[in-house]
């Protein structure tokens, strides 16, 4: 198990968790619980989503211990939505018991106690701070609304814009609790209050459309065939086990057993009986192989073969109105009065009331698992002629013989022309020196091979190697992966570092997207918000910078090393507020 | 697009057009001009419909004379697609210039399908709407009505009966919804709408049946010009159709209820008798003038004649014996105690109708000739007495018209009593069947009467059976193929299971477990390896109803369960629909399905699959009335029974198949999971389009091979493909019409201005 920093194993019990075993730990920050085998937990409870213990009484069969936690986004005044129960292996109650106490009087001390809390968590419904305060990243492992009041400036930041639904919120936190990169980012940017959350996602909108999209893609029902097989026991007896799961589908299925069931058990039969007669039955044996079991007559489940055949075979069913008139059938069977001689016996469906029976329950159990997964009922089609009218049209064209029309494009929107031309041209220059340097390069490559010349005279040779051993010294220092590692620079710092690169292209992301349309004077003042916000970013760098100064470390010149990496940061920076304020100005001087 | 064959210039509302559709209008034209009758075969799915519709239209307008087109097809659904595209080819020419002046184009059906009277539509069936309805139309309810005010009246009947016909209806093509939303905004009833702008209409969509049933043609189609344009499409089954129409089956129901109508009529008679005599003298100098009008026209050559009502019997008159209401009754009453005297008879008995009707002498002396008055007596008498409720009368209807076509032909029928209803039942069930076994006899008159009768389906191979069993002599007589630029189907023929074991749906081993699970096996694989939707056809009810509660024993279905849906066709229309939505709507969801049903059954005859799968199996029945068709189809048309059997099998085989594809862009699976296709004889006897893709690979393969096969297809097929393609090969444009010889419009290039 992977401790984290500042972590301290407190108690551990092997326990079973849902029919599986494993053990349980309690450290100083979370309750874990690792299955046999697993590298990784299961369970994982930070000490501040914990919410309530339950224990089982002292003299029940098992020792158990019950927990509830806060789920993932919930608020904290809410009910716990996850409870665990963990059930003690040990075959010595007396120290079973004894075990489980010690996580009671642990877990006692992190009971959040409801006045303490009701100041410590504000529930986060005042105004601003509620949109951010509820799309805290799963598994942070911060309350909420701590967050908000951490970081006040955070309001400030924030780009007036709705504040986001219940959906939303709901769709980011799960795009967040899928993508560690972008969690990551989120909290060095968000949480600490460098970008507000509006700002955040206004670019990363097609993540969250991927997500609405798939979090509404629901696995549908399987479509397999309830099929109760037995199994065989010594002395050629069978035996059929019903789960409570068996018997939900059964009733899903048999809705008529459902009525059944309910009107009989427990107080007419008890359940074990119910499910004994209803495996006996002829209801249950119809369609089954074995032809020696054809079930005894049941006054319960007879009324349920009854039911079951008049509902399926009740007419109403199908009445016309959900039919699609070019699928009508009856339409053509009721063109004309019936003529000619009757089909002989092989083509007249139904004889056999048992295979009718079964092939309308196929069509029944198709219905059913295709409505649950388009989650309708069958609709009422409307009849209206222009409905009608699409669906003939679609039945009888033949879309091959037309000519393809040509789709709707948007015409690209350049507004100097020529400027868009000379840039090309530029960027050609540029190019065509490159290639220049190339050349040059190679150059430096090519060995005269005159063997005429004394060995002495091979300066040339040695600066081409210098070049060559340079290159590859280049090439593996690049590739080397713990470059970072190398330069001794302390975790925090380099963590300093990434947020400062995150802020900093979050920033100017927003402010190029800005400058690349239009100014309008909502734009203006947002961009003039940005790149207000640019100061916070220096300032981070800034403290970044010192932090490396003050820092100790192997390496001596950690604090220049660190600017030179910020550097970049800065450039860019500046670069995007000043061309950000050329244009301002331009257009200020030109209107 | 516009092109012209010869100086026709057809407008095809699309911007290219196949090859064999453009192939397909030379031939059209080329029979149309002639004056004769054409059979002409097109792969499904190649819009058959759309190039029938451009090019007689464009015929229609062109040249003078403005000959009717009558559009049989063979279910409703497709009535309305046929006029539907009919819709759009109007607009399309309107487009492009053409006036179609008064226009009129509709589509005919039941009232059941029609009504919108806010009671009547309620009811799920025919008859009963036809009753109700007839309840509140019949000219003597009306009459009465005028009397006593508290008799309903339908509204929008009597709102129409006062405009004349040629103000009823607007030029235009009406779908069956654009005419019940025109008789909601009208007031007008849309069933009697459809029947009085006949006259009026330039094209005609309806089912088979009201062509062909001289009982529903009588009152439809008998007054259309000789140079009106008949078509039947999806005609592959037409002589059943054909031999539908003049059989009957008699059974102990239909006889109790005749008694019941009899007894009717009987106090009716009495009743009538006492009141209004003057009524029934009026019908008894009626009949002794004999049916002289029907005969004058029939002889001027106005009307379609009527197989149940021979030219002889209109020179006469009704046979004294029962030009008496009374006496009629009574004679009714004595035929049908013979009838059921010989439902008594516990052995199966087939004979010609000469030989039944020497027998009804024997015992009960009625001889030939009042029976075959019947039909024409009871429909006078019905008239004569004023009964709306025609449903209470259908039994006995049905009687007359037994005793009035066993009357009338010496041959092409057979009389067959069937005391079980199979060989293994012990319970009885008689029936006595009049099999008509001739299909030229009901289709005979269309031939005759019209100029150019036009017969065309996905499937008429071998092209020649069909003039022998329907005699007639095509002008024109062609089968096209299907260009293609991929190879966009796929007949597989699957011979044996993985474990080698031959699989047939062979009478005598299709029951043989092995056989049973190598089916389910194939089954299984395919639902495992095809996306979406899977069709199997089974060749009876019966073997799939069985081989359904098999696989569920032996636990295929479980499996198949695992990877699709399954959906299967039951008895009931309604249900069955429901079930094919459901199917549609899982094979549109991804969730993918497999749909059970019958080859010759309800769904196999209408149902579209495209971008779907089917496959197929195929048998022989064994029934009697198929046994005497098969001896008089040799004795008579020298048609090989074995040949015809295959024929009749092959044809719904490929019928199944060929409801794969729409547009060449679709592409689908066949897999024939049948020794007997792997046989060159058999194979031979499938549509020319279908052969040519069945290559040597395909033909002997076993379950695992066929899957492989059918992975990479689909995976091949998956590919996108450009419709760019296919231009010139199989789809052209005005250009390559062109360069085939043909004369188009090239649009010539307009700059931006």
């Amino acid at each position: 198990m992977l401790l984290l920093d500042g972590e301290t194993l407190v108690h551990t019990s092997p326990t079973s968790c849902s029919k599986d075993d494993g053990t349980l730990y309690y450290t100083n920050r979370r309750i874990l619980w690792i299955k046999h085998g697993a590298q990784t937990p299961s369970i994982v409870i930070q000490h501040e989503d914990f919410r309530l213990q339950q224990v089982s009484k002292a003299d029940a069969k098992k020792v158990m211990l019950r927990i509830s936690v806060m789920g993932p986004g919930q608020a904290p005044s809410d009910a716990p939505a996850l409870t665990y129960t963990f059930a003690w292996k040990n075959a010595n109650k007396e120290e079973a018991l004894a075990d489980r106490d010690k996580y009671v009087n642990e877990l006692y001390k992190i009971t959040p106690r409801k006045n303490a809390g009701g100041d410590a968590a504000p529930t986060g419904t005042s105004g601003t701070a509620a949109p951010s305060a509820a799309a805290v990243p799963n598994g942070s492992g911060k309350g909420a609304a701590t967050m908000s009041s951490l970081h006040p400036e955070f309001a400030k930041v924030k780009i007036g814009t709705d504040p986001a639904s219940a959906e939303d919120i709901k769709l980011r936190q799960d795009v967040l609790s899928k993508n560690a990169d972008l969690a990551k980012l989120h909290r060095a940017l968000v949480v600490s209050g460098l970008v507000s959350e509006e700002e955040f996602w206004s670019t990363r909108k097609h993540i969250l459309e991927t997500q609405a999209v798939q979090s509404q893609l629901r696995k549908g029902d399987s479509s397999t065939w309830l099929d109760l097989a037995p199994t065989t026991q010594d002395g050629g007896n069978f035996k059929y086990t019903i789960t409570p799961n068996i018997a939900k589908r059964i009733f899903k299925e048999y809705p008529q057993v459902k009525r059944a069931y309910i009107d009989n058990v427990p107080h007419k039969i008890g359940e074990k009986q119910f499910w004994k007669r209803f495996l006996a039955s002829r209801f249950f044996n119809r369609n089954r192989s074995t032809s020696a079991m054809k079930g005894n007559p049941d006054s319960i489940f007879d009324v349920c073969l009854r039911d079951e055949d008049s509902m399926l075979g009740d007419p109403d069913r199908f009445s016309s109105q959900f039919i699609m008139r070019l699928l009508d059938l009856s339409r053509t069977e009721e063109d004309s009065v019936e003529t000619g001689n009757m089909p002989d016996f092989t083509m007249r469906p139904g004889r056999f009331s048992e295979s009718l029976s079964l092939i309308r329950r196929f069509n029944h159990h198709s219905e059913l698992v295709l409505q649950s997964a388009i989650g309708t009922k069958r609709k009422e089609l409307s009849v209206s002629s222009a409905t009608v009218d699409r669906e003939l049209g679609r039945a009888t064209m033949l879309p091959d013989l037309e000519q393809p029309r040509a789709e709707k494009r948007v015409k690209l929107n350049i507004q100097d022309q020529s400027r868009y031309l000379t840039s090309l041209v530029k960027g050609d220059v540029t190019m065509r020196s490159s290639d220049e340097d190339m050349l040059q390069q190679r150059s430096t490559f090519s060995i005269n091979f005159d063997l005429s010349h004394p060995l002495s005279d091979c300066g040339n040779t040695q600066r081409t190697m210098a070049a060559l051993t340079g290159s590859v010294r280049r090439v593996a220092f690049k590739s080397r992966p713990n470059r970072i590692k190398e330069l001794n620079i302390p975790p925090s710092l380099s963590k300093a570092v990434e947020e400062c690169y995150g802020a900093g292209t979050e920033m100017l992301r927003h402010l190029w997207a800005i400058m690349r349309l239009p100014m309008t004077p909502e734009k203006r003042q947002k961009a003039d918000k940005i790149t207000a916000a640019f100061d916070n970013v220096h300032k981070h760098i800034r403290s970044t910078i010192t932090m490396a100064n003050s820092a100790e470390s192997k390496n001596a010149n950690l604090g220049s090393t660190i600017e030179q990496m910020v550097q970049p940061v800065i450039d860019s920076l500046n670069a995007g507020k000043k061309e950000y304020e050329r244009r301002v100005h331009g257009v200020n001087a030109s209107s | 697009m516009r092109f012209y064959i010869d100086d026709l210039p057809v407008i095809f509302p699309y911007d290219y057009v196949y090859p064999e559709q453009y192939r397909y209008m030379c031939g059209l034209k080329k029979s149309l001009d002639s004056k004769g009758h054409c059979m002409l075969e097109m792969p499904s799915g190649t819009g058959k419909t759309v190039s029938l519709l451009s090019l007689i239209i464009a015929y229609q307008q062109f040249y003078p004379g403005r000959r009717k087109l009558v559009y049989c097809s063979r279910t409703v659904p497709e009535i309305d697609k046929a006029l539907e595209e009919l819709k759009r080819l109007i607009a399309y020419r309107r487009e492009h210039g053409c006036e179609d002046k008064d226009f009129l184009g509709l589509g005919l059906t039941s009232r059941r399908n029609l009504c919108i009277h806010d009671r009547v539509r309620k009811e799920r069936k025919g008859k009963v709407v036809d009753a109700k309805c007839r309840e509140m139309t019949s000219s003597w309810v009306r009459r009465k009505a005028q009397e006593e005010p508290e008799i309903e009246l339908c509204g929008f009947f009597e709102k129409m009966a006062e405009v004349d016909p040629a103000d009823l209806l607007p030029s235009g093509v009406y779908t069956m919804d654009d005419l019940m939303d025109y008789g909601r905004d009208a007031g007008y009833c849309p069933y009697y709408l459809s029947r009085r702008v006949i006259p009026l209409a330039d094209v005609i969509i309806y089912s088979y049946h009201y062509m062909l049933d001289p009982k529903v043609a009588e009152l439809v189609s008998k007054e259309f010009s000789r140079d009106s344009i008949i078509v039947f499409d999806e005609a592959h089954n037409i002589d059943s159709t054909c031999i539908e129409s003049l059989s009957i089956d008699l059974t102990n129901y239909t006889l109790r209820n005749s008694s019941v109508s009899v007894q009717k009529l009987a106090e009716r008679v009495t009743e009538i008798k006492q009141q209004d005599s003057q009524r029934l003298q009026d019908e008894y100098q009626r009949l002794v003038e004999g049916l002289r009008d029907a005969s004058l026209m029939r002889e001027e050559d106005a009307v379609l004649t009527n197989p149940t009502l021979p030219d002889d019997v209109l020179t006469e008159a009704v046979p004294g014996n029962i030009r008496r209401a009374e006496h009629f009754v009574m004679f009714l009453k004595r035929f049908v105690e013979y009838l059921k005297a010989r439902m008594r008879v516990m052995h199966v008995v087939a004979e010609t109708t000469p030989s039944f009707l020497q027998h009804v002498r024997e015992i009960t002396y009625i001889e030939r000739k009042p029976l075959r008055f019947c039909a024409e007596r009871l429909a006078s008498l019905i008239r004569t007495l004023e009964l709306t409720d025609l449903e209470e009368f259908s039994s006995l209807a049905k009687v007359a018209e037994f005793a009035t076509l066993c009357a009338t032909y010496d041959t092409g029928f057979m009389v067959l009593f069937e005391p079980f209803e199979s060989d293994q039942s012990t319970v009885p069930n008689p029936v006595l069947h009049l099999a008509c076994l001739d299909a030229a006899i009901a289709i005979r008159p269309v031939f005759q009467r019209f100029h150019t009768v036009i017969i065309t389906s996905g499937t008429l191979s071998p092209m020649d059976m069909y003039p022998r069993m329907l005699e007639f002599t095509p002008a024109v007589q062609e089968s096209f193929t299907m260009t293609l630029a991929r190879q966009c189907f796929a007949p597989l023929v699957v011979t044996r299971g993985s474990d080698q074991v031959t699989i047939s749906s062979k009478f005598e081993v299709r029951n043989d477990p092995a056989v049973v699970r190598n089916f389910g096996n194939l089954l299984i694989e395919m639902s495992k390896s095809v996306p979406d939707g899977i069709v199997a056809f089974f060749p009876s009810y019966l073997y799939m109803e069985s081989i359904v509660s098999m696989w569920n024993e032996i636990g295929v279905l479980r499996d198949v369960w695992k990877h699709k849906l399954i959906f299967v066709e039951t008895p009931d229309a309604a249900e069955t629909s429901v079930a094919l939505q459901n199917y549609r709507t899982a094979c549109d969801n991804g969730r993918g399905a497999i749909l059970l049903s019958v080859a010759r059954g309800k769904v196999s005859e209408g149902i579209d699959f495209d971008h779907n799968y089917g496959r197929a199996g195929h048998h022989y029945t064994e029934s009697r009335i198929l046994k005497a068709r098969l001896e008089y189809l040799r004795e008579t048309h020298q048609i090989r029974e074995n040949d015809f059997l295959t024929f009749d099998a092959i044809r719904h085989a490929s019928q199944c198949v060929g409801r794969v594809l729409r547009g060449k862009t679709d592409y689908g699976l066949m897999v024939l999971a049948d020794k007997r296709y792997s046989r060159a004889d058999k194979r031979s006897k499938m549509p020319r389009w279908i052969q040519e893709c069945m290559t040597e690979t395909s033909l002997n393969l076993s379950t695992d091979m066929a899957v492989g096969l059918t992975r990479k297809f689909l995976k091949l097929m998956a590919k996108p493909f450009d419709t760019k393609a296919q231009l010139g090969i199989s789809m052209w444009s005005n250009e390559h019409i062109v360069q085939h010889g043909g004369r188009a419009d090239i649009p010539m290039e307009i700059g931006e201005n």
